[in-house]
């Protein structure tokens, strides 16, 4: 099970990783957000892996005694993405951009607070001495869904992850405006292992390895640990 | 006189009986009690009741204002390619939710094929606002008023409408004097059906209207956000939203069971 | 007969589902035409065809030399237009309504003020002898009670041609004899035509100026 925000990587890796390891077989992913997941195995999903997008929901499933082995391997900053249709589109520049009082009417997503991708935006306006209520106009279960929206262009805007944004801008589906350092927030990726087969161990000693690691950073946007 | 009912038949029917109970117990079981004060009272959770009952109740009013007239006409028209009019009519009922969100999206969304139209001249947005609430619920909940009217439309006594016809009534006098009054336990039936759905709304909603507290985020939307946080909190809404589905089809009782 | 405006004149052929059958008659006011008829000769067609409910297969149906219905020149005058008035076999009184609303429901349709068809219809009332009935609801009257009532709605209304489906057959055979003295008094003071559906050649002997009898 993986942060939906891993689903384009993992999509991408998938063939390399199975012609590295032709003893497994196949690789079923489940994404979601990382919230979501988590309570899923925590009340008994049975899943074999669980990648997630922050400490936070990463620990709910280590206190539930479910993880094997925790691991860091990458790390996310946030971004806004901007529809490329939006009326608003050039005049959207900062976080303060995002609210009503200086675009009226300026339709804008946030992830929910408990997802990774919504704590990540909560530090961010509180970075910017903004609020939530100032900001969004709904909010999305998971970044992927907050992506969606952004691309087929019912919201302007949205705060995800650099990682996503800069996946769709190379593809011409969003355009991307960076925050600055000093208002910017960061989130840690960790993977566990939650059997002790080993295959799963294969699988999380190449997800830490530095050729996956290599590829999240220069082809999609992710940071290092 | 009693029937006598088979101890098999007993058996099956009790197993029947108790999987749908036993659910609906098990939350009434485990709720907190003590903190049920407390919980009802946040912001979050009277906002998000507040929400639901607004918009449950205007689409349920709405369903009826819109519903009424096209379940008269599926049900006296004679017009060609009628029962394929009814089939799309009722078709929500059986469509997943969620995609019935999309297809609102498809059609009003920013992009939609009448949406952008409303986008582009009059810079009307429809999606992730209160009105997309209830147009969602409107869309799912609409065909159950539907269907129960049409129903009793039909099955009315056209001979008195004959009748009345023959005494000097025009059709719509006909209609608002004969033939509501006596389709009314099915209208009201039709309506608390209506709002029941509206009010568990859930997939057409948060696809169209999305979710936000204290704007567009009703009561099931907050017990799913809630399940995998403050699963306590989740137990009470679900309590709430069980108690006023109880007590709709509890007031509805035999009408709902007779059908008209 | 030509050059008299006849109130009611048939002439073609009518119809329901797989029926049909041609006719040639006509009413004149103060008549009463008897139309008789074993069971599917179509009687009651008669009568619906002549209420607008049920179209003419061909010809004409025409009252006061006003066309009603002509299907080959495309004429229909709708039920609620024309001047007829009709007691239904099934009476068909309004069951969520009281006495005193069903027989003021013709009164008010055709604009008549609350006040002005509430007293026209207590005048009628009186006349078939329901005068306290004002209030009961239709369920509660006896046979013969609610075939007054189906009356009464129709009379109030003062229409050219009345139109009586069966009457009596409704009714139990205690009612019978008191309508029978009833019906002749009511139909004495009516000035229009009238058309009375039966079987029973009691009441053609009563009743009838006239009859028309169906094979």
């Amino acid at each position: 099970m993986a942060a939906s925000s891993m689903a384009n990587v993992f999509t991408d890796v998938q063939n390399h990783f199975l012609e590295e390891h032709p003893c497994i077989t196949g690789v079923t992913y489940s994404y979601g957000s990382s919230a979501t997941l988590a309570a899923q195995i925590v009340n008994g999903s049975p899943a074999d892996v669980f990648v997630s997008a922050s400490e936070a929901t990463m620990n709910t499933v280590k206190n539930a005694g479910r993880t094997l082995s925790v691991d860091n391997f990458a790390k996310n900053v946030g971004e806004i993405m901007v529809s490329p249709n939006s009326k608003y589109d050039g005049r959207i520049t900062d976080i303060t951009s995002l609210t009503d009082a200086v675009n009226p009417g300026i339709k804008v997503g946030l992830c929910v607070a408990t997802a990774p991708c919504g704590s990540l935006a909560n530090t961010i306006l509180k970075n910017a001495n903004s609020t939530r209520g100032a900001v969004a106009d709904t909010e999305s279960p998971s970044v992927e869904d907050l992506v969606t929206k952004i691309q087929m262009g019912e919201l302007d805007a949205g705060i995800v992850y650099h990682s996503d944004c800069q996946y769709a801008e190379q593809r011409g589906l969003a355009k991307c405006v960076a925050i600055p350092d000093a208002v910017n927030a960061t989130t840690g990726y960790y993977v566990a292992a939650l059997t002790p087969s080993p295959i799963v161990q294969q699988y999380v000693n190449y997800i830490n390895g530095s050729d996956f690691k290599n590829t999240l950073q220069v082809k999609f946007g992710f940071l290092a640990p | 006189m009693k029937q006598r009912i088979s101890p098999s038949l007993k058996i099956v029917a009790a197993v029947a009986a108790l999987f749908v109970a036993l659910p609906l117990v098990s939350i009434f079981v485990r709720v907190p009690w003590s903190d049920l004060g407390d919980i009802l009272s946040q912001k979050s959770t009277r906002d998000a009741l507040l929400i639901s009952l607004q918009t449950s109740i205007i689409a349920a009013l709405i369903s009826c204002l819109f519903g009424v007239p096209l379940a008269w006409f599926l049900a006296r028209s004679a017009t060609r390619g009628l029962s394929a009019l009814r089939i799309i009519c009722i078709t929500p009922m059986v469509l997943p939710p969620v995609v019935g969100g999309i297809a609102l999206l498809t059609a009003f969304g920013r992009q939609g094929i009448i949406g952008q139209y409303l986008y582009d001249w009059f810079n009307i947005s429809l999606p992730f606002t209160r009105t997309a609430v209830v147009m969602a619920q409107v869309f799912v909940a609409m065909p159950f008023l539907v269907l129960a009217v049409e129903a009793a439309f039909r099955q009315s006594d056209r001979g008195l409408e004959e009748a009345a016809r023959t005494m000097g009534a025009s059709p719509s006098r006909v209609f608002f004097t004969i033939a509501l009054p006596a389709a009314r336990p099915a209208i009201i039936a039709g309506i608390a059906l209506a709002w029941a759905r509206s009010l568990g709304e859930f997939g057409a909603s948060i696809t169209f209207a999305g979710s936000f507290p204290g704007r567009t985020q009703t009561l099931p939307m907050a017990v799913y956000e809630l399940v995998s946080i403050d699963y306590r909190l989740s137990l009470v809404l679900s309590l709430v939203l069980i108690f006023i589905s109880v007590c709709v089809l509890a007031a509805m009782r035999d009408r709902w069971m007779a059908g008209r | 007969m030509d050059g008299w405006p006849m109130s009611i004149s048939l002439q073609g052929i009518i119809g329901r589902g797989e029926f049909e059958r041609a006719l040639n008659f006509s009413v004149a006011d103060g008549e009463v035409l008897a139309v008789t008829g074993p069971n599917g000769s179509g009687k009651s067609t008669v009568i619906h065809t002549i209420a607008g409910l049920v179209p003419l297969r061909s010809g004409q149906l025409q009252s006061d030399n006003i066309t009603w219905d002509d299907p080959v020149a495309k004429i229909w005058v709708t039920p609620e237009q024309r001047t007829c008035a009709v007691v239904f076999q099934d009476l068909r009184l309004f069951p969520h309504m009281n006495v005193l609303s069903n027989v003021a429901y013709g009164l008010r349709a055709h604009g008549v003020t609350k006040d002005e068809a509430i007293e026209r219809s207590q005048k009628i009332l009186i006349r078939v002898g329901l005068a306290s009935f004002e209030k009961r609801r239709s369920n509660d009257l006896s046979g013969g009670e609610r075939q007054r009532v189906a009356l009464a709605r129709a009379l109030v209304l003062e229409p050219r041609v009345l139109l009586l489906d069966e009457p009596l057959s409704a009714v139990d055979v205690a009612s019978r004899a008191a309508l029978r003295e009833l019906l002749p008094e009511v139909l004495g003071g009516f000035t229009g035509a009238t058309i009375l559906v039966t079987h029973d050649p009691g009441d053609v002997e009563a009743l009838a100026t006239r009859s028309l009898g169906l094979k």
